[in-house]
């Protein structure tokens, strides 16, 4: 099992999120939502590029939009490899999180 | 009202982001923009742009540079794939194009070597040697001896000079640790050790200073001392005027550099050499001088006006026309040039050749690639479509095609490299490494090398793809599915490029065949006298002769002796002889009384020595028949004709064909014969009797031994100096008809694949026509004729330029060249058609082969 790095994690789970309207500038806002930074437009896209190089998720292209410079909208959706990539790191995560003591800040 | 974001920073952003995914980075970030422009107004949009390109950069770039790698993962993955499919003609371009590499890098190793001799010596450009240019009569002569004050002159009145020191051959028996050699070896003045840096193994040169030092080689400690340390070890050393002296050994040197120019045997200090230093007449073999600085070579060559008076007045023999220095570095390269050089080195005719021969086989493989690329492209016209239709890009296509071609000589490049070491180099050293022209890739400089080789991947590898992959990527897609496009055989450049090849490959072979004929030419030349079964004893001690005569005359076999101060082929005098106001640069022989007689020289006019005449006394001298046409005479106009030889008045009495004496590189001078019979002989030459040659060889060196104990006997054939000159002419007639027969090769290669093309491409119509009836004859002709045009074409090219190249290149190796023939252009001719033919018909006989109807059956 190939376990996916954290941003592509969180990028998986972004797009998961946004469903059908999983396109750049919502990922982006997305992301600064949940983890709280500020990320750049090229720090989504190289993990993104890389994920899907990887086949695990796929683009659509949607209307040609004038506020984009009439560029299309590509939007990202999960393949079903993406699906399990998820499920994978998942199941990792919940397997070392239990059983463990209470983590408190110290 | 939507804003355009800010040019500078989309255009970077847009740079660094990978292909795939940049429209929708690219339309996100201008969304955003967009936004952001209307909420807050442009100015903070535009800052908010610039620092997201600027943030986004380091993410992109590494994401850019991974995908480009992949990208050319990808290229030649599928280049790999191709190249398998058609194993054939991968096959022909990698074995043609690393023949063409191992050439190339054969030859690189050659002319690096030429260009880079003698500059292990530190500080180099600041040394100069000091030569001296001799007006002859007939061109200004470069002279490597100079006057023996010289030096010291220099250093004390010229300030610019720094140092300055000579060296001078002499020869001496040597005796130490139980063993006794004649060697030869440098007197020098001391400062030679600091101005030249020759690795050494042990002590320290600059201990030359003391006196009775002496340092060695590495070849003669090892001969005389073995392993052992001999630092501080007695030599005794006998000279030629049975002077002895004692000498202490300070250093000894590593094995000399492949790209020593000159090499010592053993250095004694100058102080040895039994001279008058102060007379300007004498000379001395090199003087080198070290500036502060080789810009000042200009200052010190105008404060030499004085020297060259001083010179002048006491020489007037031989006056100096000017001096010249000659860099440390150049003295291989200009070696060939100068009479009586310390370096060695070839001339710079040898590297122009080898170049031009690389050079053609890189552009033979180069263009066989092309016209294989462009032959087979039909078969790939239908994957370019596709990829079009798919929506690949042009450039892609190029790439794809480059990629393979990449490949192909990356391939040919590892394959001609181990070629050149396994191969080149060891079999042109196994014919010339023992005349000192061997090849010591080793030693070659490493930064040069590469660049070379990368070099020589980009140039070939640009040379033969480029063409081809824009050719080809060019078509439409639907031209092509039409079936509309038509390629390959049919395209003029391929014709042009054909041509051009089989002048190429007709032109090697025309210096192939000429160089063998040459061989012979210069193996059948007369020498102009009789050399057989005569031992020549070179004698080092005044009144050797004397002793020696009388044993040796009494020896079984020994038909006749006679002495003389020169010999054929190993000594004479150079100097110049006036008729009025006229110059002519001459060699003089002294010889003893029945020389002229014993080898046979044939006398054209006139009449040989009378018995007892004496040249210094009469002034009765022979003279050859260059010498008499030099001076505009007839032969028997030239008896009783008198010049004068500085102080001297020669009458000449006889005119003898011209005599051979040099090697058949150097130009034939006019030549005065002059005898002396006072005995004072150098050289005695022992005529044997027929058949005894070795047996009385054998003779005179146990009469030698008994009456000059502990003294090498050093004697040699006169007609074996001959075997060298044939070895190195049966050498290089190998080298040129190995490098015309690769050409041919070569360039049947690419013959092969173009007909073979033409006969897959042709395969129905050539059975439809053969099913209608039409004869084999007719087949063959109508199908080949565009190849014989071409090779006719090719001939008609070539042959005049074939004339004119040999002729020149023939004249600037031999004094004598051979007149080039028209056979050996009807030999070359003969064999690049007859090699073409039988490539063509092994194509043809596959089509005489086939059944038409299961060709046909398929529709």
């Amino acid at each position: 099992m190939d376990l996916i790095g954290r941003s592509e994690e969180l990028l998986l789970l972004a797009i998961w999120r946004l469903q059908d309207d999983a396109y750049g500038v919502r990922i982006l806002e997305s992301m600064n939502r949940s983890t709280g930074r500020d990320w750049s437009i090229g720090s989504i896209y190289a993990p993104l590029h890389r994920l899907q190089r990887k086949g695990l998720v796929k683009t659509t292209e949607g209307a040609v939009d004038p506020d984009r410079g009439g560029r299309p909208t590509v939007l990202y959706n999960l393949t079903p490899k993406g699906k399990q990539a998820l499920l994978d790191v998942k199941a990792v995560h919940d397997a070392v999180w239990t059983g463990i003591m209470k983590l408190e800040p110290s | 009202m939507t804003h355009r974001p800010p040019r500078l920073a989309e255009r970077i952003l847009s740079r660094c982001v990978a292909p795939p995914v940049r429209e929708a980075a690219m339309g996100d970030v201008h969304q955003m923009y967009s936004h952001r422009a209307k909420t807050d107004g442009r100015l903070v949009a535009n800052a908010w742009y610039w620092r997201q390109a600027l943030r986004s950069l380091p993410h992109l770039l590494s994401d850019s540079i991974s995908w480009t790698l992949l990208m050319f993962a990808n290229y030649f993955r599928v280049a790999y794939r191709n190249l398998l499919k058609s194993k054939a003609s991968s096959l022909m371009n990698v074995a043609g194009m690393s023949i063409a590499v191992a050439t190339a890098v054969f030859v690189f190793f050659f002319i690096e070597a030429e260009l880079t001799r003698d500059q292990f010596h530190v500080g180099g450009e600041n040394i100069f040697q000091v030569m001296t240019e001799i007006d002859r009569g007939n061109g200004v002569q470069l002279n490597g001896p100079s006057p023996i004050p010289l030096a010291a002159a220099m250093e004390a009145g010229i300030p610019q000079v720094e140092r300055a020191a000579r060296i001078s051959y002499g020869s001496a028996t040597a005796t130490s640790n139980g063993n006794s050699f004649e060697e030869w070896l440098w007197y020098a003045d001391p400062a030679l050790m600091e101005m030249l840096s020759f690795p050494m193994r042990l002590g320290d040169p600059t201990r030359l200073r003391e006196a009775d030092s002496i340092v060695l080689s590495h070849a003669m400690a090892e001969k005389f001392f073995g392993e052992s340390n001999p630092i501080g070890s007695p030599v005794t050393l006998r000279f030629s005027d049975e002077r002895e002296a004692t000498f202490t050994v300070v250093a000894i040197a590593a094995p000399f550099p492949s790209k020593a120019g000159f090499r010592f045997n053993a250095i004694v200090p100058y102080s040895y050499r039994d001279v008058d230093v102060l007379r300007w007449d004498v000379r001395t073999q090199a003087t080198f001088i070290q500036l502060t600085n080789p810009d000042h070579a200009g200052v010190v060559a105008a404060q030499m006006e004085s020297y060259k008076a001083l010179q002048n007045a006491v020489d007037e023999d031989l006056p100096i026309a000017s001096f010249r220095f000659v860099n440390l570095y150049d003295l291989a390269t200009t070696a060939s040039n100068v009479n009586g050089s310390l370096a060695g080195g070839s001339p710079a005719a040898a590297r122009i050749v080898f170049g031009v021969l690389a050079l053609f086989m890189l552009l033979l493989s180069c263009l066989n690639y092309v016209n294989i690329a462009l032959a087979t492209a039909t078969r790939r016209l239908r994957e370019i479509a596709v990829r079009k239709t798919m929506g690949g890009t042009r450039g892609q296509i190029i790439l794809q095609f480059l990629a393979e071609n990449t490949l192909v000589c990356a391939l040919s490049l590892g394959v001609g490299v181990l070629l050149a070491f396994g191969w080149f180099v060891p079999g042109f050293n196994a014919m010339f490494a023992q005349q000192g022209g061997g090849v010591t890739p080793a030693d070659a400089n490493t930064a040069t090398l590469w660049i070379f080789l990368g070099g020589l991947l980009l140039v070939t590898a640009i040379s033969s793809g480029a063409y081809p992959a824009f050719y080809i990527s060019r078509f439409s897609p639907i031209a092509i599915f039409r079936g509309r496009t038509t390629l390959g055989g049919e395209n003029p450049l391929t014709y042009t490029f054909l041509t051009f090849q089989f002048i190429l490959a007709f032109l090697t072979m025309i210096t192939g065949v000429v160089m063998t004929q040459n061989a012979a030419y210069q193996a059948d030349r007369d020498w102009g006298y009789a050399a057989e079964q005569k031992i020549i004893v070179p004698l080092r001690e005044a009144g050797m002769y004397e002793q020696l005569a009388g044993a040796v005359e009494r020896l079984p076999g020994v038909e006749q002796i006679v002495g003389a101060q020169h010999n054929f082929w190993s000594s004479w005098t150079t100097t110049t002889v006036t008729d009025g106001p006229d110059k002519m640069g001459v060699v003089r022989f002294d010889v003893g009384p029945g020389f002229v007689d014993l080898y046979e020289l044939e006398l054209i006019a006139g009449e040989s020595f009378t018995d007892g005449s004496n040249t210094d006394v009469d002034g009765a001298v022979m003279v050859n028949e260059l010498f008499v046409a030099r001076s505009g005479w007839t032969p028997e106009g030239a008896i009783g004709q008198e010049v004068r030889q500085d102080s001297l008045v020669l009458t000449v009495s006889g005119v003898v064909a011209n005599v051979q004496y040099d090697d058949i590189y150097s130009p034939m001078e006019p030549m005065i014969i002059a005898q002396t019979p006072d005995r004072q002989f150098s050289y005695m030459t022992i005529q044997a009797a027929a058949g005894a040659a070795a047996a009385t060889n054998e003779a005179v060196a146990s009469v030698w031994k008994e009456l000059m104990p502990g003294r090498e006997y050093k004697a040699f054939f006169q007609d074996g100096v001959f075997d060298r000159i044939y070895l190195e002419n049966r050498n290089i007639r190998s080298l040129f008809s190995f490098v015309a027969f690769l050409a041919l090769i070569i360039s049947c290669m690419g013959l092969f694949g173009l007909v073979s093309q033409k006969v897959i491409r042709r395969k129905r119509e050539i059975s439809i026509r053969k099913v209608l009836g039409a004869s084999l004859g007719s087949l063959a002709g109508e199908l080949n004729r565009t190849f014989f045009i071409i090779i006719a074409i090719a001939s008609v090219i070539a042959a005049p330029l074939g004339y004119f190249g040999m002729t020149a290149l023939l004249g600037s190796i031999f004094a004598d060249p051979m007149p080039v023939g028209s056979l050996g252009f009807f030999i070359s001719l003969s064999i690049v058609l007859g090699t073409a033919f039988l490539t063509i018909a092994s194509q043809f006989h596959r089509i005489a082969n086939t059944n038409p109807a299961v060709e046909l059956r398929g529709d």
